[in-house]
């Protein structure tokens, strides 16, 4: 029988195969860990890593299968040609010894300068102090500890386990000071971003211990100790200059990116362990084996028809390289510092690639890697119209305008420029054709009127502002929980409603009555607003109106025809959620409302009724997150989202209220409160030609503010008949939306969280799990865009390791059943004579490649004959000589005789091999 | 030039375009003087590899130039770095085979030229065959530190090992020493001629025709006969078949008995045809150093394409000379000349 002459039989083969099966298995049983803790407690912080870690172990396990079968394939090679050429060459000796602990302790030199070099070059970048010696003992410690792993194979495997533990036993006793420092020097990282970018507004994150001194230093050698791990993975390892490079590097650029340089020793450790690994990994002679002790100096492996040898390492010369490297640097820096480290300072370049990527930056500061992600510049929140792109709302507190008026309210000021009218697939347009406002019946009274003069500072808010005046004062919301905060049974603007008399005084101003401009600006007018004035009313000069003579019955024709529009695809979505906010009842109620005075009050009354129910159920949040594709904004908001900003809030309420009959329009701007004042600018006491009339301040004066992107909002008008268009306010007001903490996984958390759970647990957080009606879980619903793709990785890795394990053992038994359905008996009994010398070649009893049957009759008789070896194998001890021999017969029968094997011949030999068991 | 220096010069070509965008982009003095030094690294690691690489030294010895099997024949080669700069990337190109055997594969051996150090390698060979063992030095190379540009020198040293067959113990009893013959054919090799020509005279009619000397009668354009001398009366005279399939059988068989008639202080023959000349050379056997050479000059003859060969050529050209012990693979037959 003919025997399988490859590498496949080649002990190292065997040997790997055990050692690949094992592995394998442990990596099965994590892939189950891992998907078991998925199924149960669904997507957590660290699922993303996790699966990553298990997808790249996979992809790790497999390449180093083949990279090892090469490795069998090239030695069998090799003895190969040995033996067809008479002669073959040992392994190469040598006289330089390699030290092994020499080894080691280079490479821990160079994590230490690696590690110590970039966390404390960042830190004291940005101007932080530390423990000296603390630090730099502890990271020493942890580089020893890291690349003395390499020392042989007990401290390779023992030695990881004893730094889990002691990373473990370090991050949970000092968790508090860990997350201080860690917290603190992001702080200050926002501190100095702020300033270099002139930023007015830092996060700052809640520092437990205050201690900043301590806390960083502690939070160093913890970072030192991931890094350690890291770089002897890419140091003792790899060797390799980019990973190296990549650890290291780029977290300067936090510090480099704003002028703040390293001190010059951290950049000459930095700068002699790239030249160090640099040279090092491009010779390739720096591998230390962990079976260096049992393996030659020389590695050898066949390429084409060569064979190539290769040392492993020379301690000396790596130490000698390494010596020279670090002194070269050092003198190298120390001379160039003199010559060029009186630099440029990057804030004053300007060319196009820095500002675009100094606005990244800036949106990376403000909102994380998710900024990144928006369909639009989400500074503020607000695109004219467009809905649902923006993550959050991250404005950049740079000034937009400049609006120099006298104060004469308290009421919060607005200053519309965009109103929405037809909605469809996420966007609020605008109707030119529409009348922008209502006629005034008669020209102001000279004694009546007031000037804002306004000047446009961003150019991305180039447009027409329209100032008028809120009519809806509030109460401020009482801090603390919920129940705490009372709302008012009606707004106030609904009280002097029912009283004529009154209702004129609270609503101040009909917005649309403003439109009497010195220099009125018009949409033609485009890319000239930089500066102008406009004249607008304050509420004393129409408080004698009880209505608008102005409006038309031709207008009035006109709102109702286009202000009650709402998408047919969103009238199930408005129907329901009017059913759900109690809208419907209160018209049921309000049956018999059939003056002309409750039909208006009925429409501030489902107003206020549906802002009480946002207040209720909605959480205001500065971060809903964006809107799934191919989702409508306002009915994805509504149904599943539920929370968002000023933006979610008016452009549902405008639709809802459509839908209740009630003409509404989305208006867009900026609104000035009477905090903004505190920060204004004093130009003049003189207020002569800026404003006549009654002043509810006892004293103004004309001022300057500065309207930042902070102050833009979005309301709604409400339609009421015979008065215009009155402004109102649905935004819940924000409570408990600070940003707790800021760091890496502040940073790119958005970037692996879904969105939906991400705000699924935050409202957990903050109300209590039980009040949140999130939809039940769905395994696969639940698999996002950015885990389906590996989780596709991590089965189809499966898949190929499956089939390529399972693939021969397979194929046997196939054959097997084949050969016992055509009742080739002969074949049957070979095939299960291959199956038996395979297991006794796995175990190791048969040291042979390439056994003839008469060889393994042989080992049989041997083993048999010694007791004790039977014992130990397994063998029955009923199996002798006579027994062996009749084995061997029906054998070499099925390999080399011409008769057929016989069915009986065939289940005698497997009961024989039933008690060869081993 | 190694085809790799490309890519790894394009490499370096991509940091430094790396780093200039950095400095243009950062304005950062730190990155300027990355690039600077970028730019000088270069210039310092080829020059430094250059004179490094004119200093060194490489020399071939060998502990025994014979060994016997299954003893490991080594080569040991010392490295000279005088320098005081370590190289970790020389790789020094070399060959070895068994003559019997020509093999066209090649080796190469990257080395650490360490700093102001001279060290040696031992190279052990495994030999499955006897044979001449050829090892040659061709040629080093050596890269800078940065992989940017290789030197390259030819070497061309060799150096040779002997490898004696295994001695085994064999039952060889030589037909002339046996006392009780059964065999009424056997025929007494004492008294055949040797291959030593004591002289060469005119051909007269009755000369056999297969000591005709055909080289030099056609050079002196007359017939002219070797007149062989006899040679020692009672020597024996092996003819080892080496044909190329059972070559290490015949050497391993011709070994044992030769080792076995030394120590019984038997004077014999042994008779090597070389095919290229086509002519049998004699050597006598008197003790081990007579073997050696005798193996030394077997090592050099090409093995035979086809079995018999030598049998069958010695019959032809000594059919009058006697018998002879032809040996080819395990076999040792008594064989008549003619």
């Amino acid at each position: 029988m003919k025997q399988d002459l490859t590498y496949r039989s080649s002990t190292e083969y065997i040997k790997l195969k055990k050692r690949i099966w094992i592995l394998f298995l442990v990596w099965l049983a994590a892939v189950i860990i891992f998907t078991c803790r998925y199924a149960v407690y669904s997507f957590q912080w660290d699922t993303p890593p996790l699966l990553a870690l298990i997808s790249l172990s996979g992809v790790y396990l497999f390449f180093y299968y083949l990279y090892q079968k090469k490795q069998c394939k090239e030695a069998y090679a090799i003895a190969c040609a040995g033996k067809a050429y008479g002669i073959s060459l040992e392994d190469i000796q040598t006289d330089v010894p390699v030290n092994r602990f020499f080894l080691c302790l280079i490479r821990s030199v160079l994590i230490f300068m690696a590690s110590f070099g970039t966390i404390a070059g960042l830190v004291t970048a940005f101007d932080l102090s530390f423990h000296w010696i603390g630090v730099t003992l502890g990271i020493l410690i942890v580089s020893i500890l890291a690349a003395f792993l390499y020392y042989n194979k007990v401290t390779f495997y023992a030695g990881y386990i004893a730094i889990f533990l002691l990373f473990s036993i370090f991050a949970f006793s000092l968790y508090p000071y860990i997350y201080s420092g860690f917290q603190g020097f992001f702080n200050t990282v926002y501190q100095k971003y702020s300033d270099f970018f002139y930023l007015s507004f830092i996060r700052e994150a809640n520092e437990i211990i205050s201690n900043r001194y301590l806390t960083v230093s502690i939070t160093m050698v913890f970072v030192g100790l991931m890094m350690a791990i890291l770089l002897n993975i890419t140091i003792s390892a790899h060797m390799n200059l980019i990973e190296t490079f990549l650890i290291t590097f780029l977290p300067l650029q936090i510090a480099l990116y704003i002028d703040r340089l390293p001190a010059i020793p951290y950049l000459a450790m930095l700068l002699a362990v790239y030249i160090t690994v640099g040279i090092l990994g491009r010779s390739g002679h720096y591998h230390m084996s962990l079976n260096m002790k049992k393996e030659p100096f020389f590695s050898r492996r066949l390429k084409k028809q060569t064979t190539q040898y290769s040392y492993q390492s020379s301690s000396r010369g790596i130490l000698t390289l390494s010596i020279y490297s670090i002194a070269f640097c050092i003198l190298f820096l120390l001379f160039c510092n003199s010559l060029f480290f009186q630099g440029l300072s990057s804030k004053e370049i300007s060319n196009q690639l820095k500002n675009t990527t100094d606005s990244y930056v800036k949106i990376l500061v403000q909102s994380g890697a998710w900024g990144f992600f928006d369909r639009y510049d989400s500074t503020g929140g607000l695109n004219n119209g467009k809905l649902g792109g923006a993550r959050s709302v991250n404005p950049d507190y740079q000034t937009d305008l400049e609006v120099t008026y006298v104060p004469y309210s308290t009421d919060t000021l607005y200053l519309k420029r965009y109103v929405g009218v037809h909605y469809n697939n996420n966007f609020f347009a605008p109707d030119d054709d529409l009348p922008q406002s209502i006629p005034m019946s008669g020209s102001l009274a000279d004694e009546n009127f007031a000037k804002m003069e306004i000047r446009i500072v961003d150019p991305n808010v180039n447009m027409p502002h329209y100032p008028y005046d809120t009519i809806h004062a509030s109460n401020e919301p009482v801090p603390g929980s919920l129940s705490e905060y009372s709302f008012m049974d009606e707004p106030e603007t609904a009280l002097p409603f029912m009283e004529s008399e009154a209702y004129t005084e609270a609503f101040q101003l009909w917005n649309d009555t403003l439109a009497d401009y010195e220099n009125p600006p018009t949409p033609e007018d485009a890319g000239s607003y930089e500066e102008y004035e406009v004249l607008y009313a304050p509420y004393q000069v129409l408080i004698n109106y009880p209505s608008n003579p102005a409006i038309t019955d031709e207008y009035e024709a006109m709102v109702y025809e286009n202000y009650l529009e709402v998408p047919e695809y969103l009238d199930e979505v408005m129907e329901d959620f009017c059913e759900e906010a109690g809208l419907n009842d209160i018209l049921l109620d309000a049956g018999n409302a059939v003056t002309y005075e409750e039909q208006q009050q009925l429409r501030l009354r489902i107003a206020n009724t549906l802002k009480m129910y946002f207040t209720r159920e909605f959480p205001y949040t500065m971060s809903p997150g964006t809107t799934p594709r191919g989702r409508d904004t306002i009915e994805y908001f509504l149904t599943e989202q539920r929370r968002g900003f000023c933006a979610h809030f008016a452009s549902s309420s405008t639709l809802l209220l459509r839908h209740m009959g009630i003409p509404t329009r989305y208006v867009e701007g900026y609104c000035i409160q009477i905090d903004d004042l505190t920060e204004a600018e004093a130009v003049s006491t003189d207020i002569s030609g800026w404003y006549i009339g009654d002043n509810a301040l006892s004293e103004t004066g004309l001022v300057t503010v500065s309207v930042t992107d902070g102050s833009s909002h979005a309301w709604i008008e409400i339609y009421l008949d015979g008065y215009g268009w009155i402004p109102y306010e649905m935004t819940p007001p924000a409570f408990g939306d600070t940003i707790d903490e800021i760091g890496i996984m502040a940073i790119f958390s958005g970037l692996f969280t879904p969105v939906q759970r991400l705000a699924a647990g935050a409202d957990n957080l903050t109300e209590g799990a039980g009040n949140f009606d999130f939809p039940a879980f769905s395994f696969m619903s639940s698999i996002d865009f950015v885990t389906k793709p590996l989780l596709i990785l991590l089965a189809a890795i499966c898949l190929i390791i499956l089939f390529r394990i399972l693939r021969g053992p397979i194929r046997q038994q196939y054959l097997l059943s084949r050969a016992l359905r055509q009742k080739d008996y002969s074949t049957a009994v070979i095939l299960s004579y291959q199956k038996f010398v395979r297991r006794l070649q796995k175990k190791l009893l048969i040291a042979d490649q390439h056994p003839v049957i008469r060889d393994v009759g042989t080992f049989l008789k041997q083993t048999a004959a010694d007791d004790a070896a039977a014992s130990g194998s397994g063998l029955k001890s009923t199996i002798d000589s006579s027994f062996i021999d009749e084995w061997l017969r029906l054998t070499e029968t099925a390999a080399y005789s011409p008769n057929p094997t016989t069915q009986s011949q065939y289940e005698q030999y497997r009961s024989f091999l039933k008690n060869l068991k081993f | 030039m190694q085809r790799t220096n490309y890519l790894y010069r394009i490499t370096y070509a991509l940091m430094i375009l790396f780093f200039l965008f950095g400095t243009i982009f950062y304005r950062q003095s730190f990155l300027a003087i990355l690039l600077l030094l970028l730019v000088i690294l270069p210039v310092i690691s080829v020059a430094l590899a250059r004179h490094a690489f004119e200093h060194f030294d490489f020399l071939l010895s060998a502990p025994a130039t014979t060994v016997s099997m299954p003893e490991t024949p080594i080569i040991i080669l010392t490295v000279k770095n005088p320098t005081f700069f370590p190289f970790l990337n020389c790789e020094l190109s070399f060959q070895f085979q068994n003559m019997y055997f020509p093999s066209n594969l090649k080796n190469t051996i990257a080395l650490p030229m360490e700093a102001r150090k001279t060290w040696a390698l031992r190279f052990p060979f495994a030999v499955s065959q006897p044979g001449m063992l050829l090892f040659s030095l061709e040629d080093v190379k050596l890269t800078d530190f940065l992989h940017l540009y290789t030197f390259h020198k030819n070497l061309n040293k060799g150096l040779q090992i002997s490898v004696l067959p295994r001695e085994m113990p064999i039952a060889f009893v030589p037909a002339a020493m046996h006392t009780e013959s059964e065999d009424s054919e056997f025929y007494d090799p004492a008294g055949a001629l040797s291959t030593d020509i004591r002289e060469v005279k005119e051909y007269i009619p009755g000369d056999r025709m297969q000591d005709i000397h055909w080289k030099l009668s056609a050079r002196m354009d007359d017939l002219l006969v070797k007149q062989y001398e006899r040679s020692l009366d009672d020597s024996l005279l092996f003819l080892p078949e080496l044909y190329k399939e059972e070559i290490a059988d015949t050497l391993q068989t011709l070994y044992a008995v030769s080792m076995k008639l030394i120590r019984q202080k038997e004077v014999f023959r042994i008779a090597i045809f070389h095919t290229d000349v086509m002519e049998f050379v004699q050597a006598v056997i008197h003790d081990p150093e007579d073997l050696m050479q005798a193996f030394m000059t077997l090592y050099y003859q090409k093995p035979y394409d086809a079995p018999g060969l030598a049998r069958s050529t010695y019959q032809i050209v000594f059919p009058l000379y006697g018998s002879f012990y032809h040996i080819h693979g395990s076999a040792i037959d008594l064989t008549e000349s003619a």
